[in-house]
């Protein structure tokens, strides 16, 4: 009876956007969100999410619900080996919905979502 | 918020505990016991929980229940559940949706109770516990559940919290609190533990990585049916092999006593077979006729369990490759629950982890109310150096989709996500001037959704008529910090909320809650009276027994007349026979009795000889003493 739209998300790499741009700097898209560069090894993203989430877990006082679960997807996606090998390549995970908000930081390239939206069985 | 206990509220034995100062306390029971079994049973007379529920069991089968953590959140024709009630004393029945129901006969009339009630009455113990020692009202708890527990088995646990009239702040797994028990103290660089736990129904595995007070769960798995109970069974179906054997044409099944028998003793020496290499099962009068005695070896024991014991290394191998961790990696195998105590299981484990000795530093009993104390005390604001920078990080244990073209599972929530954790998915219409969708959730790792568990239908309505594909909808899916599924969605080009309901068969009602919480309170007032009860008769019998013991003193007899001794000591005879006579007095009948007493008969008699200083000395000594007994009983 009905369909899940999944955007195309045909979107150059943040990645490889932040690597040229920023040089060693903050990253873009999920790398800004753990506030890491695009080329950060697995122990840095880990003990920058380490310190987010201390700040911002709901069980902390004066945590942030929404922006724990924004830092938490974003870890989840650059923790993952794969994911994150092809999230550098795409500038998108594979999972649609995950990028609503790990490529917020994206601006502009967020509305060439919708003229491109699929429908799937 | 008040007081906010810790409590693991196990298959066979429940533990509350608190943190405090510090540091977390196990609290002891009325009966002075750190465990309390998750029994619940009933007498004509009054309702048992705990240790009373338990010592009974034999005598009062089909009254006396536990095991509804093996009930709770499933449905009555689940195969488990199907399994499970063969062995059971108690009668389970289905109720008009699907749901087991337990039987129980209260007063000659038939009483039929949910798993969450039944959970409700241990909670409610737990927390008579736990307010006994503070001398504090409790109303708030951290409950623990298997980490492989469902949506439903979650939601029904914290229904059995409301339905005590308790506020559970987090529905906590068990493996994580274990994790906290065994990490808290520990000042080591960041470590990755696999904690295994085999309690005595359920089984889950979980893999952590602790760096610096941050307690990361990176992928649980385990068999929420799996435990020392079926252990046990397993136990109990050889012997009962071997009376049919010996004594052709008796069937031990056939009578709830007899199984009862069987399974105390079989628990007994699985535990004993921990230690020994054999141990003899000796029961007489299993039957009429029939007397048991049977060496078991832990050689059969073993060989009886095998299979078993080979399943718990499934998940433990799961967990692994979900983190995408060698067995090397792992710096600590933490074992907690009362089942790997067994040394089948700790060589198993070793040999999988290439001789890495288990981690046995953690009571594998208290671990798990010892960690719900230390998230019950984060989550409570207590300020303390030991917990403050303390956090957890877990995860949905299950896969959360919805159905697709052609049944296929679409996962939403994957397994082993962080929670709470949100997710929005947008959807659209297939036909023109649509104007519901329906949809089905479920959860599970299968890629047909038939393979995996319903966890509620839910339909989408009061958006516009649209052409096809114009609706945009999304639906988003919650999962809260206790695991807990809510689901809402919104019409985006409208910007109408859409109504959504879901139909959850396992989910209770919140007029249901409602009802079983004013009936919860009935009982509360039955408990209250029937220690009232006890409580009025016990002074008496204090206020008794201080008396005879003053006329014993050989200084006041010397000056006493003796008409003053005949007279109190017959007043004493007459108040003795009359608690003598069985029957149950009601409190104000007991104090009515004592107030004759001191005030009109043996009381003046005592103050014209100047002693009731001394009468008052020896019965508050008397009810230290007394006192004293009901703690180390």
């Amino acid at each position: 009876l009905w369909r899940a739209i999944i955007p195309a998300a045909e979107l150059p790499s943040p990645a490889a956007a932040a690597k040229s741009s920023a040089g060693g700097g903050v990253g873009r898209g999920a790398y800004g969100i753990l506030g890491v560069a695009a080329d950060a090894s697995d122990a840095e993203i880990r003990d920058s999410y380490h310190t987010l989430v201390k700040k911002l877990h709901p069980d902390v006082a004066g945590g942030n619900e929404e922006q724990f679960k924004r830092v938490s997807r974003a870890y989840g996606l650059l923790s993952d080996v794969q994911r994150r090998k092809r999230y550098d390549e795409l500038g998108a995970s594979e999972d649609d919905a995950d990028d609503d908000e790990a490529l917020d930081d994206l601006g502009p390239w967020r509305s060439i979502k919708v003229p491109f939206t699929a429908f799937r069985d | 918020m008040g007081p906010v206990v810790g409590v693991d509220l196990g298959t066979t034995y429940s533990c509350v505990a608190i943190f405090q100062n510090g540091a977390v306390e196990i609290i002891a029971n009325d009966q002075g016991n750190r465990v309390t079994p998750s029994y619940v049973a009933f007498t004509d007379s009054e309702r048992l929980v705990g240790d009373a529920a338990k010592t009974q069991a034999a005598l009062n089968p089909a009254n006396t229940i536990y095991d509804t953590k093996r009930l709770i959140g499933r449905q009555f024709t689940d195969p488990l559940v199907q399994k499970d009630m063969k062995l059971w004393p108690f009668k389970v029945v289905p109720d008009s949706s699907g749901k087991p129901l337990i039987q129980v006969t209260v007063d000659g009339a038939k009483k039929s109770l949910t798993p969450q009630e039944v959970s409700s009455m241990v909670l409610g113990k737990m927390r008579d516990t736990a307010e006994a020692y503070l001398g504090k009202e409790v109303k708030n708890m951290v409950v623990t559940v298997p980490a492989y527990f469902n949506d439903a088995q979650r939601q029904a646990t914290k229904d059995a919290g409301a339905i005590a009239g308790l506020n559970v702040l987090r529905i906590l797994n068990e493996p994580t609190a274990a994790a906290i028990a065994f990490g808290l103290d520990r000042s080591h660089a960041a470590e990755t533990v696999l904690v295994f736990d085999l309690g005595g129904g359920t089984f889950d595995v979980s893999l952590l990585s602790i760096d610096s007070g941050v307690f990361e769960v990176l992928a649980t798995a385990g068999d929420t049916h799996l435990g020392g109970e079926d252990l046990d069974a397993r136990l109990i179906q050889h012997l009962i092999g071997i009376v049919k054997k010996k004594y052709p044409g008796k069937d031990p099944t056939t009578s709830p006593a007899a199984v009862q028998k069987l399974r105390r003793e079989a628990e007994r020496a699985k535990r004993a077979l921990s230690t020994k290499t054999e141990v003899r099962v000796e029961i007489e009068g299993l039957l009429p006729g029939v007397d048991l005695s049977e060496m078991v070896t832990r050689a059969k024991f073993e060989e009886l369990c095998a299979d078993l014991f080979r399943q718990t290394l499934l998940p433990v191998e799961k967990v692994l490759e979900d983190a995408a961790i060698s067995k090397s990696d792992v710096s600590e195998v933490v074992l907690v629950g009362g089942s790997t105590r067994i040394p089948k299981v700790r060589s198993m484990l070793k040999r999988f982890f290439n001789g890495k000795e288990p981690n046995t530093s953690i009571n594998p009993d208290e671990a798990v109310a010892f960690g719900a104390a230390v998230q019950a005390g984060v989550l409570s604001g207590e300020r303390d150096k030991k917990i403050q920078d303390l956090l957890l990080l877990d995860v949905a244990p299950l896969t959360l989709g919805i159905e697709t073209t052609g049944g296929v599972m679409a996962a939403i929530i994957p397994r082993n996500t962080v929670i709470p954790t949100s997710k929005t998915k947008r959807y659209t219409t297939a036909e023109d001037g649509q104007v519901a969708v329906t949809n089905k959730v479920f959860e599970g790792e299968r890629p047909l959704s038939q393979d995996n568990r319903l966890l509620g239908t839910f339909e989408l309505s009061g958006f516009p008529a649209m052409p096809r594909g114009e609706a945009q909808i999304d639906v988003t899916f919650d999962l809260d910090a206790n695991g807990i599924l809510s689901v809402s969605a919104r019409e985006v080009t409208s910007g109408t909320e859409a109504k959504i309901t879901i139909q959850n068969a396992d989910r209770l009602s919140p007029e249901d809650v409602e009802r079983m919480v004013n009936e919860a309170a009935s009982y509360k007032d039955a408990d209250a009276q029937a220690l009232g009860r006890v409580e009025a008769r016990v002074r008496l019998e204090q206020y008794v027994h201080a008396c005879r013991k003053l006329l014993k003193d050989v200084e006041l007899r010397n000056r006493m007349l003796e008409e003053d001794v005949l007279s109190a000591t017959s007043d004493l005879d007459t108040v003795d026979a009359w608690l003598d006579d069985s029957g149950d007095h009601s409190a104000a009948e007991y104090d009515e009795r004592l107030a004759e007493l001191r005030d009109n008969s043996v009381g003046p008699v005592f103050e014209r000889y100047d002693v009731v200083g001394q009468l008052h000395r020896a019965r508050v000594g008397l009810l230290r003493v007394a006192a004293w007994r009901t703690v180390c009983a």
